[in-house]
């Protein structure tokens, strides 16, 4: 054979996809870019919310950057990183989830002209981290830190960072009122500030401002056994009995085995199963409890016993409502009736109340609460999930806050003072690193930038104004959205915690680098198709190289 | 003419199989199957190497420079090709660090061989030449040593030993990174440092935060909540238990017999009775946490709430081992008081939350026999990339304490070696001097990569350093820092290589191609039909 007639070398698997080079650096820059033009319409207080249908037909309505990312289901393998990154955030912060994949993209954005000029990605990367660094250290040096003995202070702070972080969702129209909830359901916590320690519960009608926070717990009435109209509703101070343990006739074992050879011992088995539900309800009743809750059902017998007792039952009640309620009443949960007196809780006072089209049980004055319940009410489902993914990030915020006293100012002032500061340092520097810093510091603006259009404000006009602004020392001049112009937003009180911000700066470049040093894909088929593909080369003409 | 029946060779075979012999066919073949690998993994040398995203058969996304992983996840199916890809998995396993080198040299091998046969060399010719040559170079990479790591507990040294070698992998982390490896593999080194074992650092990932965030613990960090209310304990004093913490049950099927209504009643008081006997007896004996390797029941969790005991599982039985190891206590099989040698102490272990996740820290005030690098950044990738990275730099740790000894890096090692076997080259005599010297040949596509990988003129390089080279400055090396082509001292800068690893590397990747030279025929089989018997993707890496 001659060497023209050499077949082919298959190094990999038939099917392998490879691209390399330049040109799959660029590829990857414009697929990130595409993804991050789906969401940057949702930043700021004027953006706009996403309607996502997913493969089940559920319909989703958000603004959280988070959300829509984790829904769009992106199989681009460079687009993933934004992904993770949104993911991230959320975890790490909570709120920003937008700021950080819009801040990558308009990185990796900034980059793609020098990229074409072939620089070498890695000088880019190291003037991006060098870039991050400064740009962190100048949020430290600016960033308020407050430390307020006073606690009327502290709220006013804590309230002005909900504020802030609520002012760009769906509830902005009535941030005031849902500020001050969030701040004292996060004050209620202890110093650990767990946040499975806040309930959300969400019942459709009513109006947003029909929302309230308990101080304690509340949670959907549990499905009830007959007897149980009986039972008293309200109770002033009760002892509370939280279980685990199953208030039924039943089977002590699965694998128990009775044998009986004459009637009277059969009756006496019989007999004996009720005493051991009786004897349990029995210690229960003499404990003083006037709550009874477990996770596991109780049945209709146990139920009529309490009824009749003046003691209120409810079984089957989820895990996390059942946690909060032992930390509530500073009770705990008890797998055996033994010793049930140093267990009992304690709450001011239990009710069960209407809430919309839902009864619900209150237990609320608890003397040490660190745990709180948020009632969210509104119109359509969509909307108070939404009302609750805000919540969440408004919370989050306030945590971090509470943590991490620091404060900058939001609506691009930050931003826009890291980009004067980083553009300024770039001419100091020689090399390509002055051009790369410089575009780090252009990157920056695009946030501003977003919040201006999507307010339908002349972005030029007050970028313009505000580098002015900024370069005269108007250290936290931002973009004012009620008037359309510039303003000093410390004083308007548009604040966001520093760390969401050294978070966001972290990530997005920390993904922007990851993006930068990729210069290959290698996509291997799936397993299902290599069967496939095998099969479909056998049934070729047998055996000869392709 | 006369017909004689087409007896070919491939009449003898079943239908459908191939083979391909003689020098063109299927040396040549062979030889340009490995080039292309290598060129694949060339670009990912190095400092300002690039990385790679595979996508591999289970969907699983990599972004890495890691050329063991690369080649690994690629599922390469030339047989020639795979003779390096196991010869880089040789390296792997054996030194865990230069992968890449091996993949490059031994295609920069085969390159050189390529041209021998054009000139018309015998491939057996230039087999003995290269063997010869890597005799030649391995005695003369002792020469090269210009540092030996002394203290094995100080945690500078130690970091300026793993900088290279994380440095080639995360570029711009290499202090942090090298420190905080530095520091863990310090912390565990047991006094005598042969006896360093890599499966007691471990590494935590959890995503959020950015890298420079990640941080050490003196102790394990498990991925999980506890079970019960209790939280924080000060002063463990721990009992692991490999079997449930519940109510003891028969693994035989069996009943329980109840002949009268009176047994009925007593039976499950009995029950509890018994257990929390045990649980008291546990705590009677000083114990505090309580490690199960497996489940615990509703009702002994409540019996060890009652006792103040904190309860963790582990759901590893790997995990469960490690953490015995580090509190020292031996993992029981029955549920029972332990007894005062079995039990594990424990300065403190607490439940807290980093980014959105739970982990328990068991932490040590002072020695500690595991240490664990609780790692931070941005996305899952950079989180597995680093992984790799720190092991890297772990496994390099583990070759210094087999051989102290460091060679300079920044390929002037390579020069160097190329320098000293072209000149064993031009000293011997046969047809075998040419495969010595494209041998010698061969070692400079390490300083041309990592030129060309940082964007530089590599002739230009290759000329600056010859010159230097041969006028004495032996530990010169390229300096990627710079704009133009310029050489620093590596081992003033400290750009330190192990030795050890350099001497595996050099001879897998010359046996690698060897191999491949030796190889006249190939035949292949017509693939047997039936689908491939499926990957388990659960499958426990341990």
């Amino acid at each position: 054979m001659g060497y023209a007639l050499r077949p082919p070398i298959i190094l990999l698997k038939e099917g392998t996809d490879t691209s390399q080079g330049k040109a799959q650096l660029i590829s990857n820059i414009n697929a990130c870019e595409a993804l991050v033009d789906t969401i940057r319409t949702t930043l700021g207080p004027r953006g706009m919310d996403k309607l996502i249908v997913d493969g089940k037909g559920k319909v989703t309505i958000s603004n959280d950057g988070a959300t829509i990312m984790k829904l769009l289901d992106v199989v681009h393998p460079a687009g993933h990183v934004l992904v993770d990154i949104a993911k991230s955030q959320d975890a790490e912060i909570g709120d920003g989830t937008t700021s950080v994949v819009l801040l990558a993209g308009a990185f990796l954005k900034e980059c793609k002209p020098f990229i074409e000029e072939a620089v070498h990605p890695q000088v880019i990367v190291r003037s991006f981290r060098l870039a991050t660094q400064l740009a962190l250290n100048r949020i430290d040096e600016v960033a308020v830190k407050h430390s307020f003995k006073d606690p009327t202070e502290k709220r006013a702070l804590l309230e002005k960072v909900a504020f802030t972080s609520m002012s760009s969702k769906l509830i902005s129209t009535h941030k005031e009122f849902f500020s001050k909830l969030v701040v004292n359901a996060v004050s209620v916590l202890n110093a650990d500030l767990p946040l499975d320690m806040i309930g959300i519960k969400k019942v459709p009608g009513g109006s947003f401002e029909s929302s309230f926070l308990v101080r304690g717990v509340a949670f959907k009435k549990a499905f009830s056994y007959a007897g149980f109209e009986m039972a008293p509703k309200k109770y002033d101070n009760p002892l509370v009995c939280l279980l685990n343990i199953e208030l039924e006739l039943k089977a002590e074992r699965d694998n128990a085995e009775i044998r009986v050879d004459n009637v009277e011992e059969y009756q006496r088995i019989v007999d004996a199963e009720w005493t051991i539900l009786y004897q349990k309800l029995q210690r229960i009743v003499e404990s003083g409890a006037k709550v009874v809750l477990s996770k596991l059902p109780i049945g209709d017998v146990a139920t009529q016993f309490f009824a009749d007792r003046d003691v209120f039952c409810a079984g089957r009640i989820p895990d996390d409502d059942m946690r909060r309620t032992a930390k509530a009443c500073s009770g705990s949960v008890q797998t055996s009736v033994g010793n049930l007196g140093p267990s009992l809780g304690r709450c001011g006072l239990f009710e069960e109340i209407q809430i919309g089209g839902e009864r619900f049980n209150i237990f609320s004055d608890c003397p040490q609460t660190q745990t709180c319940t948020l009632i969210l009410r509104g119109g359509a489902d969509q909307f108070i999930a939404e009302t609750e993914r805000s919540l969440h990030d408004a919370i989050m915020v306030v945590r971090r806050t509470l943590k991490n006293e620091a404060v900058v100012a939001g609506g691009g002032a930050i931003e826009m003072e890291l980009s004067r500061y980083l553009r300024e340092y770039s001419r100091t520097v020689a090399g390509k690193s002055q051009m790369l810093i410089a575009a780090y510091a252009k990157a920056l603006e695009a946030i501003p930038r977003q919040l201006c259009e999507n307010a339908g404000f002349d972005s030029t006009n007050i970028l313009n104004l505000l580098r002015n602004k900024h370069h005269n020392g108007g250290l936290w001049y931002g973009i004012d959205i009620t008037t359309e112009g510039i303003a000093d937003n410390y004083q308007r009180f548009v604040w966001e915690p520093a760390v969401m911000k050294i978070n966001v700066l972290k990530a997005a470049a920390e993904a922007a680098c990851v993006v930068l040093t990729v210069d290959e894909t290698v996509k291997n088929p799936k397993c299902q198709d290599d069967v496939s593909q095998q099969a479909a080369r056998k049934g070729r003409a047998g055996g000869v190289p392709r | 003419m006369l017909k004689i029946p087409q007896v070919g060779f491939n009449s003898m075979l079943k239908k459908g199989a191939q083979s391909f012999s003689g020098l063109e066919e299927a040396v040549l073949r062979n030889i340009n199957a490995c080039i292309e690998l290598t060129e694949l993994t060339r670009t990912s040398l190095g400092p300002f190497g690039m990385n790679k995203i595979i996508i591999n058969q289970i969907e699983k996304l990599f972004v890495t420079k890691d050329a063991s992983t690369i080649v690994k996840e690629l599922s390469v199916e030339h047989p020639a090709a795979r003779i390096i890809v196991l010869a880089s998995q040789q390296q792997d396993r054996e030194i865990g660090d230069a992968t890449n080198f091996v993949i490059i040299f031994a295609g920069e091998l085969l390159k050189q061989a390529l041209s021998l046969f054009q000139l018309g060399l015998h491939p057996n010719d230039v087999i003995t030449g290269f063997n010869d040559a890597c005799e030649k170079a391995l005695t003369s990479l002792g020469d090269l040593e210009c540092y030996r790591l002394k203290n094995f507990k100080d945690v500078d040294e130690v970091a300026k030993c793993l900088k290279t070698s994380i440095g080639s992998k995360q570029y711009g982390y290499e202090d942090f990174l090298a420190r905080l490896v530095a520091r863990a593999c310090v912390d565990v080194c047991p006094a005598s440092h042969q006896r360093f074992n890599v499966d007691n650092i471990r590494v935590t990932k959890i995503p959020g935060g950015s890298i420079l965030d990640s941080s050490i613990v003196n102790g394990m960090v498990l991925q999980r909540a506890v079970e019960g209310t209790i939280t924080h304990v000060e002063d463990a004093v721990v009992a692991v238990y490999s079997c449930p913490v519940d109510i003891s049950r028969t693994e035989t099927k069996g009943t329980v017999l109840i002949r009268t209504g009176k047994e009925l009643e007593n039976f499950s008081n009995n029950e509890e009775a018994a257990l929390e006997q045990i649980i008291r007896e546990i705590s009677l004996s000083g114990i505090n946490v309580v490690v199960t390797g497996s489940q615990i029941g509703d009702m002994a969790l409540h019996f060890c709430e009652k006792y103040c005991i904190m309860v963790v599982r582990v759901q590893s039985k790997f995990d469960l081992r490690r953490l015995s190891n580090a509190i020292g206590a031996t993992p029981l099989a029955r549920l029972g008081a332990p007894m005062a040698e079995e039990v594990g102490r424990c300065d403190s272990i607490k439940l807290t939350e980093i980014g959105d996740e739970n982990v328990v820290l068991f932490s040590q005030n002072k020695s500690t026999v595991v240490s664990t690098i609780i790692l931070r950044g941005a996305t899952s990738n950079i989180l597995d990339d680093t992984e790799r990275a720190i092991d890297s730099a772990v496994n390099t740790y583990k070759q210094l304490s087999r051989d102290a000894r460091m060679i300079p890096g920044a390929a002037a090692s390579e020069l160097e070696l190329a320098r000293m076997v072209n000149q064993y080259g031009t000293s011997i005599l046969g047809l075998s001097q040419y495969a010595v010297k494209s041998f010698a040949k061969a070692f400079e596509v390490i300083p041309t990569t990592l030129a060309h990988n940082a964007g530089k003129n590599s002739s230009e390089l290759l000329s600056k350093m010859h010159a230097v080279h041969s006028s004495g400055s032996v530990w010169d090396g390229l300096d990627v820092n710079d704009d133009g082509v310029s050489l620093c001292n590596a081992k003033d800068v400290g750009i330190l290589d192990l030795l050890i690893a350099k001497h595996y590397a050099i001879r897998l990747a010359t046996e690698a191609a060897t191999t491949i030279l030796s190889i006249d025929q190939i035949i292949m089989a017509r693939k047997s039909g039936g689908p491939k018997p499926r990957d388990n993707p659960n499958w426990d890496e341990d």
